[in-house]
């Protein structure tokens, strides 16, 4: 290693002197401030953000927050997706209608359900008596 | 009186200048250099080279500096104070009158990107080597040398330039 004095170097430090060689603050100071500080002055806590530069970038966040949690939380709101599993849903499906439904409603569910069928069956034959049976009638 | 702050105290005086290099503002630096001093206090900050203390150190000092600087960044953001978002580290002073190669100089740096100004002054004013730059800086120290062979170069040319304009010049 070269121990020639570098002029260059020399140039740099009276260039940048005025600029950089102020006095230093008092070290014992800063020590003992740096000792004392419980946090450093650059750390964020949640008070600060709120109270301090970041206050509005920090409450439109917790708006955001309270409107998203509140429009996944409303009453109304669908029940989650993993809640329709086959477990959740097999319970339903047993107990349907009701686990209280009476031998009535029993008869009157299976009463419906043959008129649905018997609704169709008539239909069926009414419109292949009307096509066979009178070909060519003519009401008038 | 601990080694640590045995240590710290013998690197203040440089450490606030290498603070000051890097905020281009006192107020920003001095809070940068309490900063460093509470997160190595802390713990927060340990060295596990003592013998590279020095430019963990100053690693630890600029990563403060660009932290409180960001903060204040945003802080003026937020309040909208755009006008000191403007605001750039104050080129630095010109000396009239003094040795012009040192005028030179001075135009020189401000023509070098902020990479290549922290080398030259961790290598020229704080005696680093360019390994322990670039351990400061967190880059390779392939690349530090790169960065700072090109400032060099940057500095000569503008040198020999000041110079050739005074000898075809001599009245100036």
């Amino acid at each position: 290693m070269s121990q020639q004095p570098d002029p260059l170097k020399e140039l740099y430090r009276q260039a940048t002197d005025e600029a950089l060689a102020g006095d230093p603050p008092d070290f014992e100071t800063t020590w003992a401030a740096a000792s004392s500080s419980p946090s450093s002055p650059g750390a964020v806590t949640f008070k600060g953000l709120l109270t301090a530069g970041g206050g509005p970038p920090a409450l439109a966040a917790l708006l955001l927050i309270i409107v998203v949690g509140a429009a996944l939380l409303r009453p109304d709101a669908e029940p989650p997706a993993v809640l329709e599993t086959d477990a959740d849903a097999a319970p339903a499906i047993a107990t349907s209608p009701t686990p209280a439904a009476t031998e009535e409603e029993w008869e009157e569910l299976a009463r419906l359900a043959d008129d649905i069928w018997s609704w169709q069956a008539p239909t069926d034959a009414y419109v292949l008596d009307e096509t066979l049976d009178d070909p060519g009638g003519n009401p008038g | 009186m601990t080694p640590l702050r045995h240590q710290i105290e013998a690197l203040h005086a440089d450490a606030f200048r290498w603070a000051l290099h890097q905020a281009g503002d006192r107020q920003l630096a001095e809070d940068a250099l309490q900063a460093a001093y509470e997160a190595l206090l802390s713990g927060a900050a340990s060295c596990r080279e003592p013998e590279a203390f020095k430019s963990f150190f100053f690693g630890v000092v600029r990563n403060k500096v660009r932290a409180l600087r960001r903060r204040q960044t945003l802080s003026r953001f937020v309040a909208l104070d755009f006008n000191a978002l403007q605001k750039r580290p104050a080129p630095p002073p010109s000396s009239s009158g003094a040795d012009p190669r040192v005028a030179a100089v001075q135009q020189a740096l401000l023509t070098l990107s902020p990479r290549q100004r922290d080398l030259i002054e961790l290598v020229f004013y704080h005696e680093l080597t360019l390994d322990e730059a670039a351990r400061t800086l967190g880059i390779n120290p392939g690349t530090a040398r790169t960065h700072y062979d090109r400032a060099k170069r940057a500095l000569r040319t503008h040198l020999d330039a000041q110079e050739d304009a005074c000898l075809s010049n001599p009245t100036r």
